[in-house]
């Protein structure tokens, strides 16, 4: 039979447990059980985790079946936008001799035009 | 529950624990020798059969509460998106490279040197495996493989906690100081509680003076399964991330200074422990370095901001005034640190006497660490102040966990 100090340290320290977790849960990692019941679906997820123009981009490489990209000198100098795309985009690969070459939709460019979407264009140089 | 009834439990506990670590160094094994498909799968099989053994068994009601954290951690996991910077970049983004190009070695053409190629990449080749037999690749279920790299060590903690108080005060410290490390992706957290675990198998092996936790009967083979799992946890430690490895290091410079101390004897188990322990590392170190992939956190490859040598950087940087109150606000006023050094002051006051050696082996290593730490500050080839901001807070973590799991052990009753 358990103590009755013991049984209000369990009490304490679950629900300090639980409070930690559900802390945890909605305001550091946005828990959602959209997201959990959800969790093995392909491709579930990247609407969630990524800015629209990635998910933009890399459906213009797809779109194209590039299989090497370069970025613009904008998008190049954007740390967020040049490292989500790497990975995002993988195993199409960053290339800076490739001619295929994403850019901003508001910004003018030499090269031929392939493609288009809301926010970005795809160039061939 | 009788005593007979618990010593069963805490002997099925370290078979488990003993299973669920090699199948979870074995998913890494057959990756770095290339092995087939059907192996990684199996193994994988085994892994999650396992695991939900120990979720369903009643063998195992008196870890009823590690069930329920474990539970937790994952369905939080599971419920949240893939969005911490370096959990995508490095370490999902491995995952990914080893699922797609079906190679453990991918990171070697140093595509992205800045994605840190020459990580080892235990943790990563567990979610490749799990997507590979999932068919596909999300932003959401890869991460959760390391929820199944905590299970063992944080079992074999709570296997030395005694007390089922004391097991859920534990718990309870975990996730107040490394919960959201341990579900976002990223490998600190592990590397912290795995800190913990070699830190007491290795103390119990080597330097405490008897295995007291065990029944009589059980002793030679339970301070086996203890041998191999301390193995199995120092091979997955320094394979998680070059931190684990420095800090395996650092166990054992202090384990050789210990048995001095104390005037052991050196034998082959121990010589084929440390050997067994660095060889995967040590292979997968030359390899990297082989194929022209460094640790770019030493300088290499990095357009530094400060073009200087090693030592000429840490000079500057100790000349420099402002730099003092940067590592004060980063590695001193950190209220995690701060905590578990009051909790482990009022334990060291308490339980001192009776458990003298382990507090010495504790301090000795939190200490060794914390000092490496400013080392790596101060010769960081970044911005100082950037790279404090971004990374101090985590590897912290690593002297929170150790202290206070220390501190909650050193309450129970018997002597180490």
């Amino acid at each position: 039979m358990m103590k009755k100090s013991d049984l209000y340290i369990f009490a304490i320290l679950i629900i300090v447990c639980v409070l930690k977790l559900v802390q945890i849960g909605y305001s550091r990692i946005n828990f959602s059980t959209d997201i959990l019941l959800n969790s093995f679906k392909k491709n579930y997820g990247e609407h969630i985790a990524l800015k629209k123009d990635i998910i933009e981009a890399k459906k213009l490489l797809i779109e194209n079946e590039i299989t090497n990209f370069n970025l613009s000198e904008e998008l190049m100098s954007n740390g967020y936008f040049k490292q989500r795309i790497v990975e995002f985009s993988y195993p199409i690969r960053l290339n800076e001799t490739s001619k295929a070459v994403i850019s901003l939709r508001n910004k003018s460019n030499t090269c031929k035009l392939k493609s288009k979407l809301n926010d970005l264009k795809l160039y061939e140089c | 529950m009788n005593v007979k009834s618990t010593h069963h439990q805490d002997s099925k506990l370290l078979i488990i624990c003993l299973l669920i670590s090699s199948a979870i160094f074995l998913n890494y094994f057959f990756w770095a020798i290339n092995a087939l498909s059907f192996l990684k799968y199996v193994n994988f099989s085994i892994l999650i059969f396992l695991i939900s053994y120990f979720l369903v068994s009643r063998e195992f009601k008196k870890y009823n509460f590690i069930k329920l954290f474990f539970l937790s951690l994952l369905i939080l996991c599971l419920g949240s998106a893939l969005t911490d910077w370096d959990a995508r970049s490095v370490w999902l983004f491995h995952a990914k490279r080893i699922y797609i190009d079906n190679d453990l070695y991918g990171g070697f053409d140093n595509y992205m040197p800045e994605l840190m190629n020459a990580y080892p990449l235990i943790a990563p080749s567990l979610s490749a495996t799990l997507a590979k037999l999932i068919g596909h690749w999300n932003e959401i279920f890869p991460k959760s493989t390391n929820i199944l790299l905590v299970l063992p060590a944080v079992l074999i903690q709570c296997f030395f906690l005694k007390d089922s108080k004391f097991k859920l005060m534990w718990l309870m410290f975990i996730l107040l100081f490394s919960g959201r490390i341990l579900i976002n992706g990223r490998t600190d957290g592990l590397v912290a509680i795995y800190f913990v675990s070699c830190c007491l198998v290795i103390f119990k092996l080597f330097i405490g003076k008897n295995l007291n936790f065990l029944s009589i009967k059980n002793k030679k083979i339970n301070r086996s399964i203890i041998l191999v799992l301390g193995i199995l946890f120092g091979i997955i430690l320094t394979l998680l991330k070059n931190e684990g490895f420095v800090i395996m290091f650092i166990i054992f410079i202090s384990t050789i200074f210990f048995k001095l101390l104390t005037k052991r004897n050196f034998s082959f188990e121990d010589l084929f422990f440390w050997i067994f322990i660095f060889l995967p590392i040590i292979i997968w170190k030359f390899m990297a370095t082989t194929g022209g992939v460094y640790p770019r956190i030493i300088g290499f490859g990095i357009e530094a901001v400060y073009s200087e040598s090693l030592t000429q950087r840490i000079i500057i940087r100790l000349t420099d005034l402002d730099n003092y109150k940067l590592i004060l606000d980063y590695l001193i006023l950190n209220e995690k640190f701060i905590i578990s050094l009051i909790i482990f002051g009022f334990a060291f006051l308490k339980n001192f006497k009776k458990n003298e050696m382990i507090f010495k082996f504790v301090i000795f290593n939190s200490i060794i660490y914390y000092f490496l730490l400013y080392f790596i500050y101060l010769s960081t080839p970044h911005d100082i102040s950037w790279h404090l901001n971004s990374s101090a807070h985590r590897v912290l973590i690593s002297i929170v966990l150790l202290l206070t799991y220390f501190s909650i052990l050193s309450f129970q009753g018997k002597k180490n």
